[in-house]
């Protein structure tokens, strides 16, 4: 109020004062004014404290700041506080002062305008509603009334086409073939018109009548297009047998269609391929390796509520009979599903086989469209479907009957990727007739390699559970049927099919795998077969070696340890052993080998022509000149002992292993009336002595594992928040939240009650400013109206004196 | 006649009435005829192996004075017929646990009867349940102990695969009970004398003077690469001795057989061991890809 009541008589001074006054107004702002400045003065001088009061206080600029501020706020509150209402001009632009009268007039227009039109398609028209008159006659009008009516088909082909006769302008030239006679002005020009008029009207008859017919037409041909359609597929059926030629034709259509794919070339292929060998290589050295101690670990550790036939997989669930696999199931259902199928097929395709071929080229033809529908079909529809595939061995039998080749002709069938491609369900269900034929033939070397290798791809095309479930029934029905022989008596002399589908195994299956879903029961199987092999005859002996040799070939790659075929061998080694020269290590029952010198050797027998031992052979050995098979089969036992004990060389027991072997073919070799024997004998002995010697000069011991680290426990020092150099840092967190809010609640409470003594200040000030101001008015009316007053009594006197 | 009602009488098939409660007369009445009638020469193989069989269960407890059995059970254990000594050990089992029978070189008996042929033997697993029982005490010596281990493993690298099982974890739990016997697991080569040899030896008759305890069991280590994945686990699982001290359970193991391991190779349902998800099993198999190789050559 003070500082106000300053300014004021500044203005009114002089200009000189007032260019003075603006000068030193800059200066303030510029720099701080020496006299408004509050210093406080420093008591103790601390090292790295924040000072933010160093640059002083300036009291005189803040106050007034303040009172400007209330000036704007308080002051305006004050001055309405006790009023009812107020006026509020919205008149518009007279709230802005920066507007010229123009420019606010200009708005109110535009306000007025906005206001009439309403509707958004309105906004951009520029003068639509204002109708323009003329003499009191809007004009949009009087342009309607001029407008005349328009010429519509008049087209400019008239010219061209000359139907207006050139002798209709300028007069014409004279024709000489003309010999018209003579007309009137008025007379032609109406003949003409008249002549015009009628082309005109025909045309557009004409017109009429080719929209007419077109439409016409085109109905006419919706309504025939359906049948046109169905005609066409009959007679495509009715077609005849296509030629070679067209076949290729299609089947290049065909192949058009499929490869889209760009063509690669050899090269990546062959990449390709290599690669994914690799990976395959990768995958089945890692299913090849033992289970890691970590895996066993994580296996056998207790767990709370389990069971102890949990506890390890190791462990033989003697309820196992009770959990079965799912697809077991699902098999038998498929196959009773699928059998009574099988037998209509049967049926059919012992009549049709003769026409088979014929039809072959037709259903090349509308494979394509049975193929959308094949999805459909039931399995066993689809078997019946592919005739050209064999649902059973009766067929595949009997085509095979035919024509030898029937097998090649098949598989190029299914390889063709001209053709379309076959179902899996067909391709399983070939896959497991051909596993019956594989089974049914006769030992057959040629045959066995080539259906084998059809197998081989045909189970890498279609590597399904239904495939794996075939062939673990036949594993099954095999276990069966080894069982019961079992359980009669004691010992059982497997037969050949047996030995040949478990070859087959080996040969589609990956041995090397730590555990298979095939291969693993199906290798208990055989060493079932080795362990209660019969040697009772030469024959059941040449069969037990076979075992053997199919079991070399399942565990060779990843040198597995196998006792029976161990036992075996050395109850074969026994039994060429002449009583009394050795002492027997294992005791042969009775009714494994009713002869205990079956394969002693008598004579000297030329060895360097006996074939191997094979499946092949079928010759009966059994019959009275039986040396040479005799020897052959000991030879055979030899070599394949010679075979074991190198594939068993790294283990860490062969010492062990091996030892019971010495003395028995020690004995033979000494005994063996044959020399290739007793050779063959001396280089085993010669083999067992170096295996031993190198097994032993660095033996691999069995670990116990690493004794599991226990971690020592330490003392770790504990970290407080960092000193901030407040005495109550160790006060709990509620505690100084609490302390920090009373600290605001005082720092805003003096804020606030200054704030309200400085609002008191002035609102006490204004309001004595406004009584002063009232009270000066007033004293200045009472003066003025005292005057008047005086001058009325002096005008009166004067009156008076003159009076 | 007689006879017959003598054997039943002696050798009651049927189920026993248990409210039958005899008297100290009875007993001794029924002592002095049994052994009246094993020492006849009346007693023919099939009875022979009946009365074996019931002697724990049913002869023992009607006797007054059942160590009176001893001659007749230690003559046939002392045969040739394995069965026959398996059912009288079990016999001489129930005397030397509760009629207190003094035994001589028991133990050595016991080692002598390991051998190949036990494993054919009909009553297999009632050996092995017996000897699980007699390897149980804590006071056998180490030499003992290890003699027994070292046998087993021997006798393991020539049995069918459904007793490695058994016979590995047999081994394993002697090894948790013994822990004396652990050194023959992880032998390091400097501390024995002579790491070349193998410094058991398998003659001896007596189990305290074998050397066991100087050998390794290298036939588990052999094992360990044993042809069937669940034998070849369970000799894996001696590599976790120092981790785990519990012994596995083998009652569930002495009666297996090929039929039993095949269906279980059959029904087990794979765990790839990639994705490590234990609910998900997979069904696909694996198979052979290299297709340039002949079936038959």
């Amino acid at each position: 109020m003070v500082k106000k009541t300053s300014s004021k008589p500044k203005k009114r001074r002089t200009f000189a004062a007032d260019k003075h006054n603006t000068k030193t107004r800059t200066d303030v702002v510029n720099k701080s004014n020496p006299f408004d400045l509050h210093v406080n003065r420093l008591k103790h001088d601390v090292l790295g404290k924040r000072r933010n009061y160093e640059k002083g206080g300036q009291p005189l600029k803040s106050r007034s700041r303040g009172i400007e501020k209330r000036k704007r706020t308080l002051l305006k509150e004050l001055n309405s506080v006790f009023k009812k209402n107020t006026f509020i001009d919205y008149r518009l632009g007279e709230n802005d002062p920066t507007l010229t009268n123009d420019e606010k007039l200009m708005q109110r227009l535009i306000a007025e305008r906005s206001k009439t039109r309403l509707g958004k398609e309105s906004r951009y028209n520029l003068n639509d509603e204002e109708d323009l008159t003329h003499y009191g006659q809007s004009l949009s009008k009087s342009d309607e009334l001029n407008q005349k009516p328009v010429v519509d088909d008049y087209d400019d082909d008239d010219l061209n086409k000359g139907r207006l006769k050139s002798d209709s302008f300028f007069g014409g030239f004279q024709n000489p073939n003309d010999q018209r006679k003579p007309q009137s002005k008025k007379e032609w020009i109406e003949d003409m018109i008249k002549s015009t008029k009628l082309d005109k009207y025909e045309r557009q008859r004409e017109n009429e009548k080719v929209f007419d017919l077109t439409s016409n037409l085109d109905e006419q041909w919706k309504a025939l297009s359906k049948l046109i359609n169905v005609k066409e597929r009959q007679s495509k059926d009715i077609k005849e047998t296509a030629d070679d030629f067209d076949k290729l034709v299609s089947s290049l259509k065909f192949e058009a269609k499929t490869t889209g794919v760009p063509v690669k070339t050899i090269a990546e292929r062959e990449k390709e391929a290599a690669e994914r060998l690799k990976t395959l290589q990768i995958a089945e050295s890692e299913r090849m390796e033992r289970p890691t101690l970590k895996s066993i670990l994580a296996k056998n550790r207790p767990q709370t509520h389990l069971s102890v036939e949990e506890l390890d997989e190791s462990y033989y669930i003697l309820d196992g009979t009770k959990r079965r696999v799912t697809f077991d199931d699902e098999n038998e259902a498929d196959k009773n599903g699928t059998l009574p199928t099988e037998e209509t097929t049967t049926d059919n395709g012992d009549d049709s086989t003769p026409v088979d071929n014929e039809e072959q080229g037709d259903n090349d033809d509308d494979e394509e469209e049975e193929e959308e529908e094949a999805e459909e079909k039931t399995n066993g529809d689809l078997v019946a479907e592919f005739e050209e595939i064999p649902s059973s061995l009766d067929i595949l039998q009997n085509r095979i009957r035919e024509d030898k080749n029937t097998i090649n002709i098949i598989w190029k069938r299914i390889r063709d990727k001209r053709l379309p491609p076959i179902p899996k369900v067909v391709l399983s269900n070939y896959f497991d007739v051909l596993l019956d034929y594989y089974v049914s033939i006769k030992p057959n070397q040629v045959i066995y390699n080539k259906v084998s290798k059809i197998l081989l791809d045909l189970l890498q095309s279609i590597n399904n559970d239904q495939t794996k479930a075939n062939i673990l029934n036949r594993l099954k029905q095999y276990h069966v049927t080894l069982s019961e022989q079992i359980e009669e008596e004691k010992f059982c002399q497997v037969d050949l099919s047996f030995v040949v589908f478990l070859k087959l195994i080996t040969y589609l299956y990956p041995t090397s795998d730590f555990r298979h879903p095939i291969t693993t029961p199906a290798l208990t199987l055989l060493i079932q077969a080795v362990h209660h092999a019969s040697l009772n005859s030469l024959s059941s002996c040449r069969q037990a070696l076979l075992l053997i040799e199919l079991t070399k070939q399942w565990i060779s790659k990843t040198t597995r340890y196998v006792p029976e075929v161990i036992v075996l061998l050395m109850k074969l080694l026994q039994l060429a052993c002449p009583t009394g020269k050795s002492k027997h290590v294992l005791s042969c029952s009775s009714k494994q080998s009713g002869n205990n010198q079956l394969i002693v050797i008598n004579k000297n027998i030329d060895l360097s022509k006996s074939t191997k031992l094979t499946v092949f052979s079928d010759n009966d050995l059994d019959d009275d000149d039986n040396d040479e098979h005799l020897a052959m089969i000991l030879q055979t036992c030899l070599n394949s002992l010679i075979d074991f004990l190198n594939i068993y060389q790294s283990l860490s027991a062969i010492v062990e292993i091996a030892q019971p072997f010495k003395s028995l073919v020690q004995t033979i070799a000494e005994t063996s009336k044959c020399n290739q024997i007793s050779l063959k004998s001396r280089e085993v002995l010669t083999l067992i002595d170096t295996i031993q010697t190198t097994c032993l000069t660095n033996r691999k011991h069995l670990e116990q594992g690493k004794e599991q680290t226990k971690i020592l426990r330490l003392y770790e020092p504990r970290f407080g928040p960092v000193y901030e150099g407040k005495k109550n840092t160790r006060l709990p967190k509620e505690h100084a939240e609490r302390m920090g809010l009373r600290r605001k609640y005082k720092r805003e409470l003096k804020s606030t009650t200054r704030a309200l003594i400085l609002d008191n200040q002035f609102i006490a000030r204004e309001e004595l400013r406004q009584q002063m101001e009232k009270d000066t008015q007033r004293k200045r009316k009472v003066k003025d109206i005292l005057s008047e007053l005086s001058m009325q009594e002096g005008e009166y006197r004067k009156l008076q004196k003159t009076k | 006649m007689k006879e017959e009602k003598l054997i039943q009488y002696l050798f009651s098939s049927k189920k026993k009435r248990k409210s039958i409660i005899e008297t100290l007369d009875d007993k001794q009445k029924y002592d002095t005829r049994l052994l009246a009638f094993l020492s006849s020469d009346k007693v023919d193989a099939a009875l022979y192996r009946r009365i074996l069989l019931q002697i724990p269960t049913k002869i023992i407890p009607r006797m007054a004075n059942p160590l009176l059995l001893a001659d007749f059970l230690t003559s046939s254990y002392e045969t040739q017929s394995n069965a026959s000594k398996i059912l009288a050990l079990h016999g001489l089992y129930v005397l030397l646990t509760q009629y207190n029978l003094e035994y001589p070189f028991f133990f050595g008996k016991l080692y002598s009867l390991l051998t190949i042929d036990l494993f054919n033997a009909k009553y297999k697993a009632r050996f092995f349940y017996l000897l699980d029982i007699f390897l149980q005490s804590s006071h056998l010596p180490v030499n003992l102990v290890a003699s027994f281990a070292k046998r087993l493993a021997r006798l393991a690298l020539l049995i069918p695969q459904y007793d490695q099982c058994l016979i590995i974890t047999f081994i394993y739990n002697l090894c948790i009970r013994h822990p004396q016997i652990r050194i023959m697991i992880d032998r390091q080569p400097s501390q024995s004398t002579d790491p070349i040899k193998d410094n058991y030896l398998s003659e001896e008759i007596d189990p305290n003077k074998t050397n066991a305890i100087d050998s390794s069991l290298w036939e588990i280590e052999t094992l360990t690469h044993h042809h069937h994945p669940d034998v070849a686990t369970c000799a894996l699982a001696f590599t976790s001795l120092r981790k785990i001290n519990s012994e596995r359970d083998i009652h569930d193991l002495l009666e297996i057989d090929y039929d039993e391991m095949f269906e279980h190779d059959i029904n087990r349902r794979i765990r790839s061991r990639k994705t490590k998800d234990k609910t998900k099993t997979t069904t696909e198999c694996p198979i052979n890809y290299n297709v340039t190789v002949n079936l038959f050559d």
